[in-house]
Parts: structure tokens; sequence; C-alpha cells
């Protein structure tokens, strides 16, 4: 009779364990979804105008933060505040542009990457001025906001992060593969000069992208609001998850940073689990110098030249 | 051969030195040394009469923007000369920091000692850092280097065994009793390191930097060693930061990961975009800026790193040779001013 206790516990912890595990993978595979769209939102600007957005991070907040003010404190419905949180980040997009890009034209990296930095300073301060260092939080959809599939818990906002990040995804990838626009904004990152000379307005092209990629970071902050508890600093952590995501996938690649933010979400997740959470941020920078040492091409090991 | 080697050697040091020191043309020279001459005495005379001028909280600070000199100056030759970004010079700071306090704390090291192993320590660092990163360049070396640096606070949050967590270390003793006197040894080694530096500029070494910044391909067409030029501009810049984590250590008494966070970090970068990258004096005015202004600008409340944020943005856009560069502007309209009008009495 002890034996078959022991066997019975066994097999029972085993499908906790299987449950468990099933429960964090989703979580890692919706954090891992978020940090793609972030590292797909910047390697747009990247591939087309050629800087690096450090503030990356702190435009997912706004977008977050701009999530709050229209579903909970304008009391707006959810679609509606998110397609309206959508285009108010474009149109910043579209401004952005003016202040970090436009007058930096030709400048060295060091004087951008500085420019978006303090950029980033102001977005995460203005935002502690208006809003206050205590967290806010989008008020969730649901009451009780987890489905259980056989045993398994999995939150719904987590479903719905996973499943807009695919829709979302597909589209970025229909616009580079079938759309003339899309053709348009990839020659003009490929070759403003040559892009211009056959007739493409390379300038347009640019502000689009520019707002192509806010919107994208919009999405992002307000798909995390509900899950996330929204802090001003929040947005260190999600660029650096992000630039990691872009790092591993070959820095230029939107499959790779589907890859490269799937297996940081996934794998920072399951090693919080069932490592040690303290030193969870550890291992990903670890992993993202070993990528930059060993492969700094990727994980698809693209040829990256430099130009002279 | 070796006559043609020095001439393009002078040649390349003339270019340098123009760009280093501004537009000196039509400034008599001697008027410059006097007038360097008495700057430096000025200054001297002020840091040996200003405990006497200020209270104990303002001499604090002023220690302590000596401290941050002493790191500034690190990124000012890594980014300013070497051409190089790091948003991770918190990171060293805080190990210097750690290593001078935990030397002096548990084991009884003294200042001689903890404040140079301090600085080795940065430099060890550096290397262990360096040669991972050395083949990168301008973006991913940036996100590299924020990524030290969270390493780094991760360690010194989560290694208790060693850094005590969030409780940080505790009772580090000043080796002198007198903040006036801490103070004129903080002044002091930042000093010896400026004129070290000073001088590093017009060495091969120096020289190869403005090169490597200019153009880096070309630099290395004509046999400048790439990798280890960077790797020596990171050394120093390690040392610098450890240097100044020494002396933070022992000024403040007590040390914690949070003074060597990413926010840390952007305040030091902070510092010498304001002061002026190009110039090794833009350390020194940006780290008296950034260390006086913020208790004086507190009636902004907690927007003043907004405030931060847009004067990092407008010296950029407008001004991208900071304070310093503003200042040695004025210097050099002046000395061509009295030189012309000095110029114009001798030949009436």
């Amino acid at each position: 009779m002890g034996v078959w206790d022991g066997v019975n516990l066994g097999m029972d912890i085993t499908l906790r364990q299987v449950q468990d595990f099933l429960q964090v993978l989703t979580n890692g595979v919706a954090a891992g979804a978020v940090y793609a769209l972030v590292a797909v939102s910047f390697i747009l600007v990247y591939k087309a105008v050629g800087i690096v957005n450090f503030a990356a991070g702190e435009i997912v907040a706004v977008g977050g933060y701009v999530g709050v003010v229209l579903a909970n404190i304008l009391g707006l419905p959810l679609v509606l505040s998110l397609l309206i949180c959508i285009v108010l980040m474009s149109f910043f997009g579209y401004g952005f542009q003016f202040v970090v890009y436009r007058p930096l034209k030709g400048k060295s990296f060091l004087i951008i990457a500085i420019s978006t930095l303090a950029t980033g300073i102001i977005l995460a301060n203005g935002i502690q001025l208006i809003f206050g260092p205590a967290p806010r939080r989008l008020e969730p959809l649901l009451a009780n906001p987890t489905v259980d599939i056989k045993g398994v818990f999995i939150s719904v906002p987590n479903l719905i992060i996973i499943f807009i990040s695919i829709l979302t995804l597909i589209g970025i990838k229909f616009l580079f593969a079938k759309t003339r626009l899309g053709f348009q904004m990839m020659s003009t990152a490929q070759d403003p000069e040559m892009a211009k000379l056959l007739g493409i307005n390379t300038d347009k092209m640019v502000s689009i992208t520019f707002m192509l990629s806010f919107a994208i970071a919009g999405l992002v902050g307000f798909l995390i609001a509900p899950v996330l508890y929204l802090v001003p600093t929040m947005g260190l952590g999600i660029a650096l998850k992000g630039f990691a995501a872009a790092i591993i996938g070959g820095f230029g690649e939107v499959n790779g940073a589907i890859v490269g933010g799937l297996s940081i979400g996934i794998l920072e997740i399951l090693f919080a689990r069932y490592l040690s959470s303290s030193f969870q941020s550890l291992l990903i920078f670890l992993v993202v110098l070993g990528f930059l040492y060993f492969r700094p091409e990727g994980i698809f090991n693209r040829e990256i030249g430099q130009k002279v | 051969m070796s006559k043609s080697k020095s001439g393009s050697t002078s040649a390349l040091k003339e270019i340098v030195q123009k760009s280093q020191h501004g537009n000196l043309m039509g400034v008599n020279p001697t008027y410059l040394k006097l007038f360097r001459y008495v700057s430096y005495f000025l200054f001297v005379g002020l840091i040996a009469i200003l405990p006497n001028l200020v209270n104990g909280l303002q001499l604090r600070l002023a220690t302590l923007a000596s401290i941050w000199f002493v790191a500034t100056m690190g990124l000012q030759v890594l980014m300013g000369q070497a051409g190089l970004v790091s948003i991770g010079q918190a990171a060293f700071v805080g190990v210097g920091a750690y290593t001078a306090a935990i030397l002096a704390t548990k084991h009884g090291f003294s200042f001689l000692l903890t404040i140079p192993i301090g600085g080795l320590s940065g430099v060890i660092l550096a290397i262990i850092v360096g040669f991972p990163t050395l083949k990168l360049r301008g973006h991913y070396l940036a996100i590299a280097s924020i990524g030290v640096g969270q390493i780094i606070l991760v360690l010194m949050v989560n290694w208790r065994a060693v850094t005590n967590g969030m409780d940080g270390i505790t009772s580090i003793i000043r080796p002198v009793e007198s903040s006036r006197v801490y103070f004129y040894i903080c002044v002091a080694i930042g000093l010896a390191i400026a004129a070290a530096l000073y001088s590093l500029r017009n060495t091969p070494v120096g020289l190869a930097f403005t090169a490597l910044r200019t153009d880096e391909t070309a630099a290395g067409a004509m046999g400048i060693s790439v990798a280890w030029h960077y790797l020596i501009a990171f050394m120093i810049s390690g040392f610098c930061a450890g240097v100044a984590g020494g002396l933070f250590a022992y000024n403040e008494g007590f040390i914690s990961p949070y003074g060597f966070d990413l926010g840390q970090s952007i305040v030091l970068l902070t510092m010498i975009i304001i002061g002026g990258l190009r110039h090794i004096s833009g350390a020194l005015v940006g780290a008296i800026l950034l260390v006086f202004l913020p208790p004086n600008l507190e009636f902004l409340g907690s927007s003043y790193m907004v405030i931060y944020g847009i004067a990092v943005l407008l010296v950029i856009l407008f001004a991208p040779d900071g304070a310093a560069g503003a200042i040695l502007k004025i210097r050099d309209k002046f000395l061509r001013k009295i030189s012309r009008t000095s110029g114009e009495a001798s030949n009436e």
C-alpha cells in the first residue's frame, strides 16, 4: 500500500508539473510575443534610417499610459481606445522624427544615440510628472480572466496578446512581401538615393516608417497594460528585452526578431520559474553578450558588413 | 624615411591640436600661455580657499563634483576621443567602489592601497568586457554596455555573500577626519589624472584615438591597431571610473547598488555631453554643473530629470561642443581681440 501511495503521489506531481509547465510556457510565449513586437518596432526605424531608437521602451510606456487615459479615465470602450491609441501613437511617431532624426541627419551615431536616450529620459520623467510614480493599470476585461483547459489555467489577456501579436506580425510580413507601399519602404531603407531617382517620395516613406513603428509600440503598450502594472520607469526593461530579441535575431530581420523575442520570453520565464528569479536578467544579458561575441550576425547567420 | 614619418606625425599633430584647442588663428601664443597660467593659478587658488567660502553641505557637493569629474574624464577619453559609446559607466564606478569598500572594511587595507586597487578593478572589468565587445561598434556596443551595466547591478543586488545585497556596505571610514582635507585629496587625484590625460593626447596613443574616431577604416589602413587602441581607451575609462568609485565609497561612508544603476550611468553621460564631449575640461564643467544644479533646482520638484533630458537634447542639437566648448570659444575671441589690439599698438 505504501508503495502505491508513492507512485500515485509521483504521478500526481508529474501531472501537476506538466500543467504548471504549460502554464509557464504560455506566459513565456506571451512575453516573447511582446518582445518580438518591440524588436520589430525599432528594427523598422533602424532599417529605414539607420538609427537605433533608445527611447523604444519609453514609447511603449507612453502607449500604455495613453491606453489608461482613454479606457479608464475617459471610459471609452476597449477596442475604440485601442484604435485611438494606435492612431495617436502614429502621430507621435510622425512628430518624433522632427526632433531626433531630421535635425541630426548625417551626424555621428553617438550624437543620434544620445538624442534618442535624452528623449527617453524626457518621456519617462514626463510620465512620472503627469501620472506620479504609483503603478497604474488598465482595468482588466473580465472579472476572472483565466480559462481552464484541462487543468491548465491560461490568462485571457495573455491569449489576446498572443493572438493580436500574431495578426500584427502577419500584417507586417504581408506589407513588406506583397504591397506597393511595403516595397517602396524597403527600397527607401536599402538605397535612399536610388529610391528617390525612381520617383519614390523617400521623406514620406521615412515618415510612414516612423508612424508604423510607433503604432506598433503603442499597440504593445496597450496590450501589456492589463497584464503588467504600468510604472514610469518600465520602458528600460522592455527596451532591453527588445534589443536582446533584435540582437539574437540578427538586428534587422523581422523573422529573426520573432525568433529572438520568443526565445527570450520563454527562456526568461522558465529560468525564473525553475532556477532563480533573482538572476533572471543576468541570464538574458549573458545570452546577448554571448550572441554578440560568437554570432553577431544573429541566429540565422545573416552576413553583415560595414559600409566604408 | 624616418624624417618623412616624423613630418607626417607633426602634421597630424597640428590637425589634432587644432581640433582639440579650437581655432587659435590670429592669437598671440604668448597671450595664450599667459592666459593659461593665470587661469591655472586662479583655479588652484579658488580650490585652496573654497572650503573657507562654503558651508559643509556645499563642500560635500564640491567633493562629489571632483569625484564625478574623475569618472567623467574616463568617458571623455572613451567617447570624446576614441568615439566609442558607453551607457554603463556607473557599473565600472560601482565595481571600483565595492572593491575599495570591501578591502577597506573587511580586510583593513589602507586608503593608499584601496584607491589604486579600485582603479585596477575598473581596468580588469574593462578588459573582461572589452574582449567580447571590442569588435562591436555603434548601437551594438551601446546596447552591450547597457547589458554589462545591468549584469553588474544584478550581481551587486543578488550576490549577497560579497556585496551584502541591497543593504550595501556600511561604515567605510574616511582616511582623514577633516572633510576639507578629503576634498583636497579628491581634487588632487582628479587634477593628476587630468594632467596625465592631457599629456596623453599628443602621444601616439592619443593621436590614434582621434584618428580612429574620425575614420576607423582609414586609421586601420594606416597601420593603427584598431582593437588594441579601443581596448586601451576602455581601460583608461575603466581606471578613471574605478578610482572615482573608491573615492565615492569613502566620501559617502556607505554604498548600495542604488548609486550605480543605469540612471547614474545616464547622469555621467549627461555630464560629459553638457560639459563638452571634445574637451577634458568638459568633464570638469559637466560634473560641477550636474552636481550643483539639482539641489538648486528643487523648486522644480521631480521634474528636474525632464529638464536634464531637454538640456541634453538642446545641447546636442545646437551646441554639440557643450559648455566647455562655449567657454573656450569666448576665450579664443577674447585672446584674438587683445592680440589684435596689442598688434596695432606695437605697429604705431
